[in-house]
């Protein structure tokens, strides 16, 4: 029952937010700044890390965050509902996120390593980076091995498994993001596990 | 798990399971065949564990300056112009605009017509009429063409009236009169349009 009672009342929430955004778009396309500086607070951590899980690298997704939030300025004219702003956006965060990781990669075998954060964080060949500061050497074998497995998945299933397993955003938001059905979703994040499953099987308990 | 078909099934229907996306009496039976199944209910536990290793290995997101982030988008915004792209008006204005020059073109063909009946043209020059349509203004009147605001005679030979900046070539040419050089073939009449 309680659960019920939450269901409805982030059902209410998120409709709350939709209406809310779509008067701040409104607002922001008749110039008002501070309007657009709201959708900008509501959404840069979600931008930031939607780019963050594709990127790897915490420089690179705070530029395409950015990037997003430029052009989402530049062609609100575009959005034909206002109400889905925030799934508008995180299309545009994972456009540009895959576009860079894409021209990254294509540039890997020439470029010169440029790994920037060493401190605390640990680069693969691809690109993406997980957290290894105070890790175990056992746990940053695993999770170097995860992160592999994660790499390797097509790109489609790999961004469906980010966005709905790690960044917990609800499938049919997702699937916004994504422009496909819900079902393809379900797939795509289905296919991933069961490649992860045997990926990583040697890691299984 | 009988068949491969049947276990692609199954496990699909484990991993909406794991996403609460069954309906009730599906959760049910995934638990009633899980319960009589020990590899299914291996298969489940698997999965679940792909799922918290995934999440534990992301680890957590960088946290930056928010306030900070929110202020250098400001300034990037105002630096590519300030206003975003407008909303209705913005996607009103194209129709508006094609209506606007069609009426204009209509206007300036009939007032043409009326006055190549009545003006006479010196043989070694063309007047072209040039009706601006960008963003819909009007831009000069006609010393012959009164009552058309919106005309722009231009003396000299069509050549003439197609020099110049870029610009010139969003103005519409709406009427060409007068004999230049290939005036004869009619091209000139062909070239009434959009340019």
């Amino acid at each position: 029952m309680s659960e019920l009672v939450n269901a409805q009342s982030e059902a209410d929430d998120a409709r709350e937010r939709s209406f809310e955004d779509a008067r701040w778009v409104a607002d922001a396309r008749r110039g008002d700044q501070d309007a657009f500086d709201r959708l900008v607070d509501r959404y840069q951590r979600r931008a930031v890390a939607v780019a963050y899980r594709l990127l790897g690298n915490a420089e690179d997704a705070r530029d395409a965050a950015q990037d997003a939030f430029l052009r989402a300025y530049q062609n609100l004219a575009t959005l034909e509902d206002p109400r889905r702003f925030g799934g508008w956006l995180m299309r545009i965060v994972t456009n540009l996120s895959l576009n860079l990781r894409r021209s990254r990669s294509r540039s890997a075998s020439t470029a010169t390593d440029d790994v920037i954060a060493g401190e605390e964080e640990l680069r693969t060949p691809s690109g993406a980076m997980l957290s290894a500061g105070a890790e175990r050497p056992e746990t940053a074998e695993l999770n170097s091995a995860i992160q592999a497995a994660i790499d390797a998945l097509p790109e489609k299933q790999r961004v469906a498994l980010v966005l709905f397993s790690i960044e917990g955003i609800p499938q049919k938001d997702v699937a916004q993001i994504m422009n496909c059905t819900v079902e393809l979703v379900k797939w795509n994040v289905f296919q991933a596990r069961k490649a992860l499953r045997r990926a990583l099987a040697d890691h299984l308990d | 798990m009988n068949s491969p078909d049947r276990h692609e099934d199954m496990l699909e229907r484990l991993s909406a399971y794991i996403d609460g996306t069954l309906s009730a009496d599906e959760r049910a039976a995934v638990e009633s065949a899980c319960a009589a199944d020990p590899e299914l209910r291996q298969a489940l536990a698997a999965l679940r564990r792909v799922d918290e290793m995934v999440q534990a290995a992301a680890g957590p997101v960088p946290e930056l300056d928010w306030a900070e982030f929110t202020r250098t988008n400001r300034t990037k915004r105002l630096a590519v112009g300030g206003r975003a792209a407008g909303g209705r008006w913005r996607s009103l204005m194209l129709p508006l605009s094609a209506a606007a020059a069609i009426a204009l073109a209509v206007t300036a063909g009939i007032l043409w017509n009326a006055w190549t009946r009545t003006t006479p043209t010196s043989p070694d020059q063309a007047s072209v009429a040039i009706v601006t349509v960008e963003r819909t203004t009007v831009t000069a009147d006609a010393n012959s063409l009164a009552s058309a605001s919106i005309v722009r005679p231009v003396q000299g030979t069509r050549s003439d009236a197609f020099a110049g900046p870029p610009r010139a070539r969003r103005t519409l040419i709406v009427a060409v009169a007068g004999q230049a050089p290939d005036r004869a073939d009619g091209t000139a009449d062909e070239e009434a349009g959009y340019f």
